[in-house]
């Protein structure tokens, strides 16, 4: 989704493209390969269907309970309330069904643009020598495309109760203009249904015929009119009527449109208008799509306002457990966009960030371009074969300190083979607190007496030139961070030039497909930590017994793995 | 307006004015009626920006003997940043045969793209708006929207909360994550759409 590098992508555990975690790395200099595991067990960042399964932060959610992140297709979503975008009014479930999920208030949008229309009083001409006051006449005006009810011929006398105004007038319209136009939508579906019922009861269900009759069945009728005379079994059994099977629809009372073939002057009318159209006058499929109304438009002339479409407001919930990961305050008016709950992936698990190593910080972002000339940067490709260093920061949100572990295969999964190496796969970062417990701590430090030489180093490692990359060293650590070096060279588009010449099936095999050029890397990354019983929510929850794990103190050790895809540039030619 | 800081004599001037609540003007924005422009703090106002904080409604007749109190046109809130280019035009309409321009109100932490034309009649909080976009009159943009670079929202339309908003004119392509606006801004984080601006405020320089 995102095309500005660098990016992360999270992958949530949902898809089969993510299946178990690798072992565990030891802390050797290179990244250990997967080659024990099988190869499909890497995600792999070009698989057709790897951008279902990816998501950014922003839209990941986690779930407490199952302690899991939960992508858009983990949770479900319930609807709160429906609300009309344009008056922001909070419409009644009962009352959505009923107006078709549209805003039966003043809320109408220009059938030719989908922007809105204002109700606007028409200029009045005063004529000389007039002393009534002149009536206030309102149309539906659109400011964008100039549109407006006038087109239509509508107009109303009052600005409030448009849709009344509205309804009325296409009641008009439909009446004066029956020739041409076949019988309503609406109409057409309200004669037919009456007509399938009527149908059914009359075609006889044979259920029971004498149910609703005083004699319960036909012997009992017979024996009782035998009794008191009258006609006999027979001659009753004769006038009963044959049940008559079920027909179909026969003209527009019963809801069938019938056309013929003979409806000459109809057509030749129809036909003399198409030929002085010009394309704009015909109505596109959006246009039709718009509103039940319009269906039938095919002229630009023929369309009808559209009522605003209601929006709706949604929580949602996680599929495994029933535990409200998103409820937003049903309030739609309210000033600030607030939440009761809200559970983010961002605030459970640790976050990864990759930039250059020589960039400097931070990061033109082209979201936040504040000169022109920032928007026509494009970000230089980069070149195969050449080693880049990059500095990838991972951050920790949660209030332990954490030990994240590592693992990208050593070249990346895809038609352009780069490979990929990180310096230092396991490490530990601290703990997210509150800033004052930064200052706090950081005050002591530099009682302790390593503090000169910890300022000292600060002061010089501001240029950080002389700094060279080792491998199982962290490169940074700040509070709750830790940045570590990956050594990163790009793979070529183009394969080397063989000397055998080439068979049809090998070539085709080389050329570059689109979105192979983009260098994404597919990194594993594996946290512990351990939080003590007291804190220990989930599990609580869960009504777990404690169990003394270690023996020490009542710690419980939880961990959270998950993939994600750093993209990191583009690839060009070498 | 507060009092810009005193100005110390240096050989070269600094591109920014910067206040003492922390907002920085500057020196080539276009800036018409300052008097009736409010920037609540920390809040960056551009090269080449232009407010016309000329355009504001008439105030009433004062009672007598009294002075007419200031009317504000603009006012911005904190931490937002207005990028080169813009310009920031109250909403006027011609009712009567009496031309009446509305008061403006911006809202905390709002990044206006560079080049955008702004006539809203307000734009609330966390509120992303891209580079070359048009918000014609009396349009209203409710918090934590993005509008994406090159839209032009028609007037009067009004923008539910949390929605992405995009096309000429104006549709509700979709809405923002949960996560908008969090997570970004820490030390030496990459600035995130609809968070926390005061980074960002802080590197222009």
């Amino acid at each position: 989704m995102a095309a500005t590098f660098p990016y992360t992508h999270y992958a949530c555990s949902c898809s089969d493209l993510t299946t178990s975690a690798p072992p565990s790395v030891s802390a050797k200099r290179a990244s250990l390969a997967p080659g024990d595991t099988p190869e499909d067990s890497t995600f792999n960042p070009h698989d057709p269907r790897a951008n279902y399964a990816l998501s950014p932060l922003d839209r990941l959610l986690f779930c407490d309970e199952c302690e899991e992140i939960r992508c858009q297709r983990c949770y479900g979503e319930e609807i709160i309330h429906w609300y009309c975008p344009t008056c922001l009014f909070e419409v009644p479930s009962s009352a959505v069904r009923s107006d078709g999920n549209r805003c039966s208030r003043n809320c109408y949008n220009c059938p030719v643009c989908t922007a809105g229309l204002a109700v606007t009083a028409m200029p009045q001409h005063h004529f000389g020598g007039e002393n009534d006051p002149p009536e206030d006449t309102y149309i539906l005006q659109c400011h964008y495309c100039d549109w407006s009810s006038l087109d239509i011929g509508v107009q109303f006398n009052k600005p409030t109760k448009i849709t009344e105004q509205l309804a009325k007038h296409r009641k008009h319209k439909a009446a004066s203009g029956k020739s041409l136009q076949h019988l309503d939508h609406d109409e057409a579906f309200a004669n037919l249904t009456a007509f399938y019922k009527e149908q059914l009861s009359e075609s006889g269900d044979l259920q029971n015929p004498y149910s609703n009759s005083p004699y319960s069945s036909p012997s009992n009728l017979a024996r009782i009119m035998s009794l008191y005379g009258g006609l006999s079994v027979d001659a009753l059994k004769k006038t009963r009527e044959k049940p008559q099977p079920m027909r179909e629809a026969r003209g527009e009372k019963e809801g069938a449109l019938t056309y013929s073939v003979n409806n000459e002057v109809a057509d030749d009318a129809v036909m003399k208008s198409v030929q002085n159209l010009s394309w704009d006058e015909t109505t596109t499929a959006h246009q039709r799509l718009s509103s039940p109304l319009n269906n039938d438009a095919k002229l630009v002339h023929d369309l009808w306002p559209v009522a605003t479409a209601l929006r709706t407001r949604k929580c949602r919930r996680c599929r495994s457990c029933p535990q409200y990961l998103s409820y937003p305050d049903p309030k739609v008016k309210v000033n600030n966009l607030r939440y009761k709950i809200r559970v983010l992936a961002l605030n459970h698990i640790p976050r990864l960030a990759i930039r250059s190593l020589q960039a400097t910080l931070p990061l033109p972002n082209p979201s936040f371009a504040l000169r022109a000339e920032d928007l026509q940067q494009q970000q230089p490709d980069l070149r195969p074969h050449i080693t880049q260093q990059y500095v990838l920061t991972i951050r920790n949100p949660i209030l332990e300190p954490i030990k994240v572990t590592l693992a990208t295969p050593s070249t990346t999964p895809c038609r352009v083979a780069s490979r990929v190496t990180i310096l230092c796969p396991s490490f530990t970062v601290g703990p997210a607190g509150d800033v004052w417990d930064e200052a706090l701590s950081s005050s002591t430090n530099s009682m302790a007496g390593g503090g000169r030489q910890a300022a000292l180093s600060s002061l010089t490692a501001g240029e950080s030139l002389d700094r060279q990359p080792e491998a199982g060293k962290i490169w940074e650590r700040t509070r709750n961070s830790t940045s570590v070096v990956i050594e990163i060279v790009p793979g070529s588009l183009s394969s080397p030039p063989s000397i055998v010449p080439k068979t049809q099936a090998e070539l085709e095999a080389e050329e570059v497909d689109e979105g192979d050029e983009v260098l994404e890397v597919p990194v594993h990354v594996r946290a512990e930590w351990e939080v003590s019983e007291d804190h220990d929510d989930a599990a609580a929850k869960k009504g777990m017994l404690k169990v003394n794990i270690d023996g020490e103190g009542g710690k419980v050790k939880k961990e959270c793995a998950y993939w994600c895809v750093l993209g990191v540039g583009r690839i060009g030619e070498g | 307006m507060s009092r810009p800081a005193p100005v110390t004599r240096r050989s070269a001037k600094t591109e920014y004015i910067e206040t003492d609540t922390g907002n920085k003007i500057s020196r080539r924005a276009r800036i018409e009626g300052k008097q009736n422009i409010m920037l609540a703090g920390k809040s960056v106002v551009m090269a080449g920006a232009t407010l016309r904080g000329d355009l504001h409604r008439k105030s009433d007749k004062p009672a007598e003997g009294e002075k007419g109190g200031s009317v504000t046109a603009i006012s911005v809130g904190k931490a937002s940043i207005i990028s080169t280019d813009c310009t920031i035009r109250p909403p006027m309409r011609l009712s009567r045969g009496q031309m009446t321009f509305y008061p403006m109100r911006i809202g905390d932490n709002v990044f206006i793209g560079t080049g955008t034309h702004v006539s809203a009649l307000s734009i609330s909080s966390h509120v992303h708006i891209g580079a070359g976009c048009v918000l014609s009159p009396f349009c209203v943009i409710k918090e934590s929207c993005k509008i994406l670079p090159g839209t032009v929202v028609p007037s009067h339309m009004i923008i539910p909360p949390g929605s992405i908003v995009a096309g000429r004119p104006a549709r509700v392509i979709g809405e923002v994550g949960e996560g908008w606006g969090q997570g970004g801004g820490g030390e030496g984080e990459e600035y995130v759409e609809g968070g926390d601006l005061r980074p960002l405020v802080r590197s222009i320089k």
